[in-house]
């Protein structure tokens, strides 16, 4: 598993000099004002979804380099193959999760205007969770569609699931949400949990049945 | 003699092509060649051989060890070279090393290396600035560098200059001087088979039409010189198809010896690979039919 982690790693840092280019942009757009928040945390939300397309790249390269094709003549399981694809996931995943409590410090020194510090935090940890969920649900398309259909549904999905939650923000009364958020923060965590596994357990019947 | 590779009666249908049940062993010790055109079915045995697609019917066995069951146990031991080059371009050798280190039990990184000091292959450089034979060598490098008892080449002189074939082979010579190396060699390039393997296994339309001692074959088979008058004298027993061309008949002859027992005046030539190769296409095309 170790290899397959490790070579899409040394994909990823291949990129090493464009995705820095591009934070480097993010932070100077975040810092400007440009955005509607002055948070830096603002910043995050773009590096989580970075992260996710990430985490989605070596897909795309082991199918351009017919790797994919051939993978299994190498001694590596099909299981195995699945697994080091959801500990990159989260690999990516914590970064997203450094990256936002290094923002938040940020935040927390330097804007003066945070009314509730410890809802300022739990709401941007749990924010880091659309990570894993996003994960959850492009990987089980990627395998099954590949690298480039598979992005395509994703986007549809995405459209898709954000028209269903902007529906119901709007049209639901507003709730309380700080004396809820704790339990709130918990059940999220148990769900993307639950649903990462699954996909996961989903990924490998679709890799097996991917063998003609 | 002991078998490092065994097909028995390895089927598999797809929607347009059928794998007919086929019986191949590859004795340890020698070189199998595997030829027929593009299409034929060799890659689709070598697929069957690491599950890269499922077996339909009989069974693969790869050091007496099944080849679906104990699957990984045999890839440790297996070096195999894909007709493309299987990493992403912007990978180095030296990025290879690392994968393969982690995924190899046996893995030697000073092989490795050493390997590719004598390939002349820069250990630092993308593979997309390689030509096709550096890339060929670095996938052979990857492949004898974790001890691997058979090495399973596919198609591996596509694209390759002489001078870069010839390196190969002398490759695989080197290779197969350990006592319990066998090597698979599939190719449409029959020049090079007949140069280095010790068996050929002939695979037409996913059926296999010979396998057997490259020696022998090349011993029995021939091809006959007949004149137009005499073309239809000849008894169809003797050869497996024909060509005509403008001064009568060429045919394959199976078994020459025979053949100018009976007829002692022929002209009979020694047959190459290619030539027996192109007439058992012929004979498929249905030519003798059409004459």
């Amino acid at each position: 598993m170790l290899g397959m982690l490790l070579k899409d790693i040394i994909y990823i840092k291949k990129l090493k000099k464009t995705l820095l280019y591009i934070i480097l942009l993010l932070f100077f757009l975040s810092i400007s004002g440009l955005f509607e928040t002055n948070y830096l945390s603002s910043l995050s939300y773009f590096v989580m979804f970075f992260c996710v397309n990430l985490s989605t790249l070596p897909f795309s390269y082991d199918s351009y380099s017919h790797f994919s094709e051939y993978q299994y003549a190498l001694p590596v399981s099909r299981k195995t193959a699945v697994y080091s694809r959801y500990l990159l996931g989260l690999v990516l995943f914590g970064i997203c999760i450094l990256f936002q409590s290094f923002t938040i410090l940020l935040d927390l020194f330097l804007q003066k205007e945070i009314g509730n510090p410890e809802e300022f935090i739990m709401i941007q940890f749990s924010a880091v969770l659309f990570v894993p969920l996003l994960q959850s649900i492009l990987f089980p398309l990627l395998y099954k569609f590949g690298a480039e259909k598979g992005r395509l549904y994703m986007v549809g999905i995405i459209i898709f699931v954000c028209c269903i939650v902007g529906f119901f923000v709007t049209e639901s009364k507003p709730i309380n949400i700080s004396i809820h958020l704790l339990p709130f923060l918990i059940g999220i965590l148990l769900f993307v949990t639950l649903f990462y596994i699954l996909s996961m357990l989903l990924c490998i019947k679709i890799e097996q049945k991917n063998q003609k | 003699m002991k078998n490092s590779l065994l097909w028995h009666k390895a089927e598999k249908k797809f929607d347009s092509f059928y794998l007919h049940p086929t019986t191949i062993a590859v004795e340890q010790g020698s070189i199998m060649g595997l030829i027929g055109q593009n299409g034929s079915g060799k890659t689709t045995l070598i697929k069957l051989l690491f599950n890269l697609i499922r077996l339909d019917g009989g069974e693969i066995k790869v050091f007496d060890l099944d080849s679906r069951k104990q699957e990984l146990q045999i890839k440790q031991r297996i070096g195999f070279v894909p007709d493309n080059n299987l990493f992403y371009e912007k990978f180095t050798p030296k990025d290879i090393h690392k994968i393969l280190s982690k995924l190899y039990e046996n893995w030697q990184e000073n092989l490795f290396f050493q390997y590719l000091e004598k390939f002349e292959i820069p250990k630092t450089k993308n593979i997309e600035h390689f030509s096709m034979g550096m890339k060929k060598k670095l996938l052979i490098a990857a492949a004898l560098s974790h001890k691997a008892e058979l090495l399973i080449l596919d198609e591996p002189m596509n694209g390759l200059d002489p001078v870069a074939r010839g390196e190969i082979r002398d490759i695989l010579q080197e290779f197969i001087e350990t006592e319990n190396h066998s090597v698979l060699l599939s190719s449409h390039i029959t020049e090079d088979l007949e140069k280095i393997a010790d068996y050929v296994t002939l695979i037409e339309k996913g059926q296999i039409i010979f396998s057997q001692n490259k020696e022998i074959l090349l011993e029995n088979y021939g091809i006959a010189h007949i004149g137009k008058n005499e073309f239809s004298e000849i008894e169809k027993q003797y050869y497996v198809s024909f060509r005509k061309n403008a001064f009568g008949y060429d045919m394959l002859l199976k078994n020459k010896k025979a053949f100018l027992e009976k007829y002692s005046g022929a002209v009979v030539d020694n047959a190459h690979l290619e030539d027996i190769m192109l007439f058992y296409h012929e004979r498929k095309k249905g030519v003798i039919a059409s004459c």
